[in-house]
């Protein structure tokens, strides 16, 4: 079965079809890559109003391949402006800009865009690897253990994504409650419509995703204002980047160790690739014999949080296509996809859709390759993309978002619905509450109500009562312990060190 | 304890649920109104337990709070300046249609937010013109034409 998915994984990667929304992919992933301030979840959410006039052969390849090349994108400008390009790269500045600096833009910007390109397809190939495993773990979930498993994701994401553990359920509940507007399928009765047709088939996906998530964005450009980067122009010569892919290739366990982490990182919900580019950075320090010299500009201070974030991308993927949990906050915009194009997160990815869920994982290591292709001899022209001012990036962004959500359905309610998240979004998010959580809520909501109705008249209210809910339930407790415990010791760490 | 704004948010979202609660009590099927009360009850209930923590928590040092406070309020107002012009995008579009508000609102708001005249003229000319060519003439999607031209 495995054999025959991949051979047809392979046909489906060689068609021009596919290489073209790949390629349009890594454009705009490269694009707001670099833009400072915009990121993978505008790129991902303005792309969903699109997605009804493609099949889930384009419609997919082409967001994976927003999210497998968007850290890429930002390594440049973080390595030759000194402004983090997404929010992971952050821990790339570190080192990457002070080389820049001391004359070795080159030489950090081939460590970081070979470095990002062997993580991501590393761990790619190592998720390909893993399927086979998987499979028949996947195939023994029932719709009990269903059950659990979203309510692992929705979990995962409102607690380890940072905040407020409470208003990050708060947030997951509120996502789950919007979800049940409209048609209920069990018993035909139409819930919190109050009359209104428009309602009966609950708020459109697109509407609501962009709404929270684009919305807020848009705006917080148009507030912060000014052109973020600086505007110095640098020339990359082909001898620095050599030494610094040479120096990916020398740097062999730290590349295997930060890939690790980001693969890891990747495969636990809701970590987020922040995190993996921090520790690996970390950890690189501490096994180095010149820990003192980390910040000031060393090599191996570039090549870990990239092989980290790149990295992160297999195993979020794997998590994503195998469980329908996402691995991250973008994961929460893929399954949005899948559910716009017809498919259903979870199990049936890797039972029905095989062929499609290899394909993407090899979309990741075609766009790493190919993203890096791009990004090496044109780096330094790349940066003038960054410097594009807010005041006209803002417009642009608020008017595709409108135009875009109007055209999904041609529903001007829509538009009005997108206003009105768009305000949620907001509030949400200056208060600190979980905006992948409410839409995670929202997406794998009215899965939820459906496995738990079928779990209910299958196995009766006892139904979690079967090893592999336990077990999930079991973890489900444990994040809950974990997440406190962890809180209360960096807290006392932090006393101490004082 | 001090009623910020998170605070004034929680008690919205306890109303809310509480409202949310009574009105899924009264459908007709156990099954439509489990999953409403079940949730809306735990939102109410996490809503309070964190308005709690939120009024009785130690407050920051006066200057930082101050900071804290006066930096919020610039980001609000600029949040809700940037947000009416949305709205009013949005308005205009309901009656005028995108064609006519599209570059209205292009011109306008990024004149506002600092372009000169030409530049503003110039990206609203394009991006109509762009989203005009990509949705009508490619996707063959007519676009929102307005309750006064329709």
């Amino acid at each position: 079965m495995v054999i025959d998915a991949f051979g047809q994984a392979l046909l489906n990667f060689l068609s021009p079809n596919l290489w073209l929304f790949m390629g349009m992919g890594i454009a705009a992933g490269l694009i707001f890559g670099i833009i400072p301030t915009t990121g993978a979840l505008l790129a991902l959410s303005l792309f969903l109003p699109f997605l009804f006039t493609m099949t889930a052969e384009q419609a997919l390849p082409l967001l994976v391949a927003i999210g497998s090349v968007i850290f890429t994108g930002g390594a440049v400008t973080s390595i030759l402006l000194g402004v983090p390009g997404t929010v992971p790269n952050a821990a790339t500045v570190l080192d990457g800009y002070p080389m820049t600096q001391k004359g070795e833009g080159g030489r950090a910007l081939g460590a970081g865009l070979v470095g990002s390109a062997v993580g991501g397809t590393g761990t790619a190939v190592l998720a390909l690897l893993l399927v086979p495993l998987l499979l028949p773990m996947v195939m023994t979930l029932r719709s009990a253990d269903m059950v659990f498993l979203v309510l692992m994701g929705i979990c995962f994401i409102a607690v380890l994504s940072g905040g407020s553990m409470l208003r990050g359920l708060i947030s997951g509940a509120l996502g789950l409650l919007l979800s049940l507007v409209g048609f209920q399928q069990v018993t035909a009765v139409d819930r919190f419509t109050f009359g209104s047709v428009y309602l009966y088939d609950g708020f459109t996906m697109v509407a609501l995703a962009m709404g929270i998530f684009a919305i807020p964005e848009a705006l917080s450009l148009a507030v912060k204002g000014g052109s973020i980067a600086r505007s110095t122009d640098i020339v990359v010569g082909w001898k620095g980047l050599f030494q610094g892919a040479r120096d990916v290739f020398r740097n062999r366990f730290l590349v295997f160790q930060s890939s690790a982490i980001g693969f890891i990182v990747g495969v636990i919900p809701g970590i987020g690739a922040l995190v993996s580019t921090f520790v690996s950075y970390g950890m690189a320090k501490q096994r180095s014999k010149y820990p003192e010299k980390f910040g000031t500009g060393v090599v191996e201070g570039v090549i870990a949080p990239e092989c980290a974030n790149n990295g992160k991308e297999g195993g979020a993927l794997l998590t994503t296509l195998a469980l329908g949990i996402p691995g991250s906050a973008e994961g929460v915009l893929i399954l949005a996809a899948m559910m716009l194009v017809g498919l259903t997160p979870g199990p049936e990815m890797l039972t029905k859709h095989l062929d499609l869920s290899l394909t993407l994982m090899l979309v990741v290591i075609a766009a790493n390759i190919v993203a890096v292709m791009i990004c090496l001899p044109l780096a330094s022209y790349m940066t003038r993309i960054a410097k594009v001012p807010s005041r006209i990036l803002a417009p642009l962004v608020l008017t595709i978002v409108v135009v875009a959500t109007y055209a999904y359905a041609e529903e001007f309610k829509d538009v009005i619905v997108l206003l009105i998240f768009g305000a949620v979004g907001l509030v949400l998010k200056q208060f600190g509450f979980n905006r992948p959580g409410v839409v995670l809520g929202f997406v794998l909501g009215r899965l939820f109500e459906k496995y738990l109705f079928l779990a209910l008249a299958l196995d009766g209210v006892t139904f979690f009562m079967r090893p592999i809910s336990l077990i999930l339930i079991a973890i489900i407790i444990g994040v809950f312990v974990f997440s406190p415990a962890k809180k209360a010791f960096q807290r006392r760490r932090v006393v101490e060190k004082a | 304890m001090k009623m910020t704004g998170a605070a004034y948010m929680l008690m919205i979202f306890m109303a809310l649920m509480v409202a949310l609660v009574a009105y899924s009590l009264g459908m007709a099927h156990y099954k439509s109104k489990l999953l409403p009360v079940v949730l809306g009850s735990a939102v109410f209930l996490m809503s309070g337990l964190e308005l709690w923590r939120t009024m009785t928590r130690r407050k920051p040092a006066r200057s930082a709070e101050e900071a804290e406070e006066s930096e919020k309020k610039s980001s609000w107002s600029g949040y809700l300046s940037n947000g009416a012009w949305l709205t009013g995008f949005i308005l205009v579009t309901y009656l005028l249609g995108f064609l006519v508000a599209m570059p209205l609102f292009l011109i306008s708001y990024t004149r506002w937010l600092g372009t000169r005249w030409l530049t503003a003229i110039v990206i609203a000319a394009a991006t109509s013109g762009v989203m005009y060519g990509v949705f009508e003439a490619a996707m063959q999607i007519e676009l929102y034409r307005g309750v006064l031209f329709d």
